[in-house]
């Protein structure tokens, strides 16, 4: 060996010596800059666009955060809201997860405590951010609790910092329940990954209460109470369950119960709803075990078989008898989303609303890919692992990741659910991987440290794969940041569009009628919506509407669809009913902008149709299939939805080449042309077209005997929720859709 | 036709014999939102003391709506109490004292201006989006002053005249000639009204307010809130875009499309929202205006405001403070305009609330106008005793009153460093609690690993 390749040698060591002892401080470093990143990523759409609420639910968590802090906590635990679900109205502190609002308003307390007079709307637009980077904290928590491994949680934590499903839910603006849920969700894991590692009570506690911080933030609470006991049963089943999976199970399924039963929006639920019955079964059949057990101290041998098969007998028979009277006494009920995830099917037959919601379907591969990109590459990789030598915590790591891509491809909100435990199993494969490869450089530049084995990668090899891998990560990275930057950073209620020389133009059309609204309309007008926008014009018009996103009543709901499927006169009747003073309806045939209403109108009457079976949705195919042309049905074209959408549309150009009257989005001319409208008035209609107000007029003088259809005139208001969406808590629509000005 | 003749039986006003208006010239434009009447008085002392002060009276069912008046000529203006004037003839008096009094036997021509908001009566009171806006103006036709009048001639332009009711008078084109009328009584009045087409949308600040927070690291921040209405005739019928379009300037043409504001040049971080986030239709350039380097900004309400419609908005800027903040060793001299920067436009209520920097103190506020004032504290980013604010309340205001606010106050050297140094404190404080709390060992029973 030369002398120079010996410096060389030495040079290389002191580098690996030195990077070893420094290794605690780049790990900080790098963790810090991780979450940092996961915060800035974030902060596109306000550079985009500004600092304003997204989207539908965000204003109602807004609206109801400004409540907060302006009344104080008790005052919204009593808050009887009159401006929505008129004129029912919405008990808010019963039916509301007041997990985001708390942490928002205590931030907003305690800030102004240390004399920062922040305003509570940028408070809340950079909540989902600041959490995001929390969430990263604990995804790196979480990974090493799995591998033991600092690099692997690194990788988790970058991977989680910028997976494009989860950053879809927290962009600032996105001021959402999953905003602060997903952080809760992977911190609970953590903490309980950390008490089954080290048996500590105290640990489980915290698991308890980061579950309490789960359950007053997210319905998808349940996903916790359910995965932690099919890992604990796995557990039992395989043999492996052993004193610390028994401290850690019993600590948190007690505390946690009880302090689920704290929120008034879960209450008694936690014991008798079919999401938690999982939980207590395996509660008494972990300490049943554990009981029998010690029995097994004191008794012989052959007493014990028989005590075994009479225990076993007697628990399957007794937890059978106590399901079916339990399920026969309606004392325990699936919810219907619940039940959507058991049989992906069962909404679709049964419960039109939660179907309608586009959130609600099934995922496609596509949005798959989208959300998740290289991380479905690289996670099989790290279930590999985990499943190549087993402990505790890697079957928990792959338990979440394989329940969760179950659920994920029922529903595609819960992508978001996946998204951690995939961005998890990703980073420990991919350091796995990176760890191979280095080992084989290293052994190859560092002999004397790393000890060469018989079979090893050759390190020509290593590199290739490791750079190959730096690649993938890297492409990874670029797609995020797209994600981040461009598609979800549009807040949706402010759309843009690019003309021919590339300049942005914002359509303001949702505020400009909002705010006119706001404006020029009586403080205690009724505007009739569909329930999409009911969030938002409460939010900012700061109107009462008839139905809003927390979709509790079905029958509200179908009331609105069938006023929207009727007649102009038989609608009129139900408005005058309701006190309806306001119609609003969303179009988007002059701009092509495809989630407008006469899109969404097909559910209205399959809502409307559910609860008032004259409304029938054959009666609104023309030919077989919907349209709004010439071969439109009477019912199509008379009902009040088409007769407001295209109310005097027929009088402008709207395409180069085509009549007048052609709707952009359904590529059509409109059937019906030169009509009047009797009972409403146009009140507004913004810029665009997007959205339409129409007043509705006084009844005519001696206008009694107009002429209505039987149905109508028996129909009452509904004064009980019907049961079937009881406690679905919202649902809303999350569209993409893109403009085109330049056709 | 009403008619009313009031007739002066005594003034205390010291009106000497012998002096009088010999001519009045009036000329009343009509054809802008707001009513701007000049006239060209002269005046003529036959008497034998000079004159040095001249009275202005106005009517005070037209008081609270004359947003500005002034006399060219003159030094200083006041009201006046007045009980004479103020029982027998319900006006109120302004007192102009002039530059140069009038000698004897001699006269002196002054200009006199008078502006009004809310002069115009919208008749019809609804119409439709395409339809001419009708407005009735009501004037006297004497000039109402506690002086003779010898002779009179007064001049009404209009964009267009439906139809007017003095018989008297004369038309030319869209001109109204009135008069002349010889030797008129002292506060003598007699309505007559003008019937005319005024598309100008007829929009007034119901409220408007500017914040004003002036920090001496080198920032002043300023937001202004508006309340904006359409006093107009009322939007009659549907509002659609098929009839209203942007692109059509004849439809609408009551209703208001734009406002201009004028900033001062080094302006800057310009804002225009509302209480729901931005209003994306604004434009903003730095140029000369009247020779003078200003930053115009176009702003565009969410919607065009017609008749009845009402609108809020903000704007807020940011000015660097060393062109504006003068130091004299602890005295500080800040100037700074009164008025809100929205141009052509008057506000009912106007409110400046101008906060100096935590522990500033012998405030001095010099502001040549009528304002009444009220001081409080105001706890903003790290304070701790509060800034002291100042609140000055007005009715009627205009751009008339962007007159230079001038407050000068004493503030030590060392108070600048207070905020910083309290974080700086806080932060050593919790890092030094940690390493304490990180060393703290709290265990009772070792236990062996």
């Amino acid at each position: 060996m030369s002398s120079e390749e010996e410096t060389q040698q030495s040079l290389s060591y002191k580098v690996h010596k030195s990077t070893l002892k420094w290794a605690p401080v780049f790990n900080m470093t790098i963790l810090l800059s991780i979450a940092i990143i996961s915060c800035l990523i974030r902060v596109f759409s306000v550079i985009r666009y500004e600092s304003i609420i997204h989207e539908f639910d965000p204003w109602f968590n807004y609206r109801t955060t400004q409540y907060l802090v302006k009344e104080g906590p008790y005052a919204l635990w009593n808050w009887y809201d009159s401006e929505s679900w008129y004129p029912l109205g919405r008990s808010v502190g019963g039916t509301v997860y007041p997990g985001l609002m708390m942490t928002s308003g205590m931030i907003y307390w305690v800030l102004h405590k240390l004399s920062i007079p922040i305003d509570i709307r940028n408070v809340c637009v950079f909540l989902a951010p600041i959490f995001s980077a929390f969430t990263s904290l604990a995804a790196y928590g979480m990974t090493k609790e799995i591998t033991k491994r600092s690099e692997a949680g690194l990788l988790s934590a970058l991977f989680v910092a910028i997976v494009p499903s989860y950053m879809s839910r927290s962009v600032a603006g996105s001021y959402d329940n999953e905003g602060v849920s997903i952080f809760a969700l992977v911190f609970t894991f953590y903490t309980f990954l950390k008490t089954v590692n080290t048996g500590s009570i105290l640990w489980g506690v915290y698991t308890a209460l980061a579950f309490f911080y789960m359950v007053a933030s997210w319905g998808g609470y349940a996903f916790i109470i359910n995965i932690i006991p099919i890992f604990v049963l796995f557990l039992l089943i395989t043999g492996r369950s052993n004193q610390r999976i028994q401290v850690a199970y019993n600590v948190f399924y007690i505390l946690g119960t009880l302090l689920a039963m704290q929120i008034p929006f879960v209450g008694f639920q936690a014991l008798h709803s079919s999401e938690h019955m999982a939980s207590h079964a395996v509660f008494l059949l972990i300490n049943f075990l554990n009981f029998f057990s010690w029995i097994r101290n004191f008794v012989s041998k052959k007493a014990i078989i028989t005590l075994t098969k009479f225990l076993v007998v007697f628990l399957v028979f007794s937890i059978l008898v106590g399901v079916v009277i339990l399920t026969l006494a309606g004392k325990t009920q699936w919810s219907g989303r619940s039940l959507t995830l058991l049989d992906p099917t069962y909404a679709k037959k049964y419960i039109p609303i939660i179907a309608s919601v586009s959130e609600h379907q099934a995922t496609t591969w596509s949005s798959f890919f989208f959300d998740l990109h290289y991380l479905i590459l690289f996670s099989p990789v790290g279930l590999y692992y985990c499943y190549y030598k087993p402990t505790e915590t890697k079957i928990f790591g792959a338990l979440y990741t394989v329940l969760g891509v179950y659920f994920a491809s029922v529903m595609v909100r819960l992508l978001l659910v996946l998204a951690p435990a995939v961005s998890i199993m990703a980073g420990i494969g991919i350091s796995w991987a990176f760890r191979k490869f280095a080992k084989s450089v290293r052994s190859f530049i560092l002999p004397k440290i790393e000890k060469p084995k018989k079979y090893r990668i050759p390190p020509e090899i290593s590199i290739i794969g490791l750079v190959l891998l730096g690649y993938y990560c890297s492409i990874y990275v670029l797609h995020a940041n797209f994600a981040g930057s461009e598609a979800y950073a549009s807040p949706s209620i402010i759309l843009s569009s690019r003309d021919r020389q590339g300049n942005r133009n914002i359509i303001d059309d949702y505020r400009e009628a909002y705010y006119w609204l706001r404006m020029n309309t009586r403080a205690d007008d009724k505007i009739m919506s569909w329930w999409d926008y009911g969030y938002q014009i409460t939010g900012m018009s700061n109107r009462t509407v008839l139905v809003d996103n927390n979709t509790w009543n079905n029958t509200h709901i179908a009331t609105v669809g069938m006023a929207m499927a009727s007649s102009e006169e038989d609608a009129f009747e139900i408005c005058e009913k309701l006190d309806v003073d306001y119609v609003l309806v969303i179009f988007g045939g002059i701009l092509n902008y495809s989630g407008d209403d006469i899109n969404k109108f097909l559910w209205m009457v399959r809502i409307g149709g559910g609860v008032y079976p004259h409304i029938k949705e054959e009666d609104y195919y023309g030919k077989g299939t919907y349209r709004v042309d010439q071969y439109a049905t009477e019912t199509m074209t008379n009902s009040l939805m088409y007769r407001l959408s295209y109310y005097r549309f027929d009088e402008v150009q709207t395409a180069y080449g085509q009549p007048k009257g052609y709707d952009t989005v359904r590529q059509a001319v409109i059937g019906v042309k030169g009509y009047k409208l009797r009972h409403f008035e146009e009140a507004f209609t913004s810029e665009n077209w997007i959205v339409r107000i129409f007043k509705r007029k006084q009844r005519e003088n001696r206008d009694g005997v107009a002429f209505t259809s039987k149905q109508t005139s028996q129909f009452t208001i509904p004064k009980e929720s019907s049961p079937v969406t009881k406690f679905s808590k919202k649902a809303n629509i999350k569209q993409r859709f893109t403009l085109n000005f330049n056709e | 036709m009403l008619l009313f003749i009031f007739i002066a039986l005594a003034s205390s006003l010291r009106i000497p014999k012998n002096f009088f208006i010999s001519n009045i010239e009036r000329t009343v434009q009509l054809t802008d939102r707001y009513v701007n009447i000049q006239s060209k008085i002269t005046f003529q002392n036959d008497g034998v003391i000079p004159i040095e002060r001249i009275y202005y009276t106005i009517h005070n069912a037209l008081s609270d709506r004359l947003y500005h008046v002034n006399i060219e000529e003159s030094n200083s203006k006041k009201i006046i109490e007045d009980v004479d004037v103020k029982y027998k003839q319900n006006a109120t008096v302004y007192e102009f004292t002039l530059k140069r009094s009038i000698e004897p036997s001699s006269n002196l021509e002054v200009e006199l201006n008078e502006y009004y908001y809310k002069r115009f009566k919208p008749l019809p009171k609804e119409i439709g989006v395409e339809d001419e806006q009708l407005v009735q103006f009501m004037d006297s036709v004497y000039f109402f002053t506690p002086y003779l009048v010898k002779n009179q001639v007064s001049y009404y332009e209009t964009p267009k005249i439906i139809s007017y009711s003095l018989k008297s008078a004369t038309q030319r084109n869209q001109l109204l000639e009135f008069g002349p009328f010889q030797d008129i009584k002292p506060f003598s009045t007699q309505i007559h009204t003008i019937h005319l087409e005024n598309n100008t949308p007829m929009t007034v600040f119901t409220k408007a307010s500017k914040i004003i927070e002036v920090s001496h690291w080198g920032n002043i921040l300023i937001e202004e809130n508006y309340s904006l209405e359409n006093q107009g005739a009322k939007l009659k019928g549907e509002f659609g875009r098929v009839n209203f379009n942007k692109y059509n300037p004849n439809v609408g043409k009551h209703s208001l499309k734009q406002l201009s504001a004028q900033l001062p040049y080094d302006s800057w971080g310009v804002y225009y929202r509302d209480e729901i986030g931005n209003i994306s239709t604004s434009n903003a350039a730095k140029g000369k205006l009247n020779g003078e380097n200003q930053a115009l900004i176009q702003l565009r309400p969410r919607f065009a405001i017609f008749g009845g419609w009402r609108s809020n908005f903000t704007l807020g800027y940011n000015l660097p403070t060393k062109k504006y903040l003068e130091q004299d060793g602890n005295n500080f001299r800040l100037t700074l305009n009164f008025s809100f920067s929205v141009r052509e436009m008057v506000s009912d209520k106007y409110n400046f609330q101008i906060s100096l920097p935590e522990g500033a103190y012998d405030i001095q506020v010099d502001l040549p106008l009528q304002v009444e004032r009220n001081d409080t504290l105001l706890f903003s980013y790290f304070d701790t005793v509060g800034r002291p604010t100042i609140i000055l309340d007005k009715t009627t205001t205009s751009q008339f009153d962007d007159k230079q606010i001038i407050i000068t106050y004493k503030f030590s050297g060392i108070s600048i460093l207070r905020e910083p140094l309290m974080i700086f404190g806080t932060f050593l404080f919790a890092f030094l609690l940690i390493i304490y709390l990180r060393r703290l060992d709290l265990q009772t029973l070792k236990l062996k690993e």
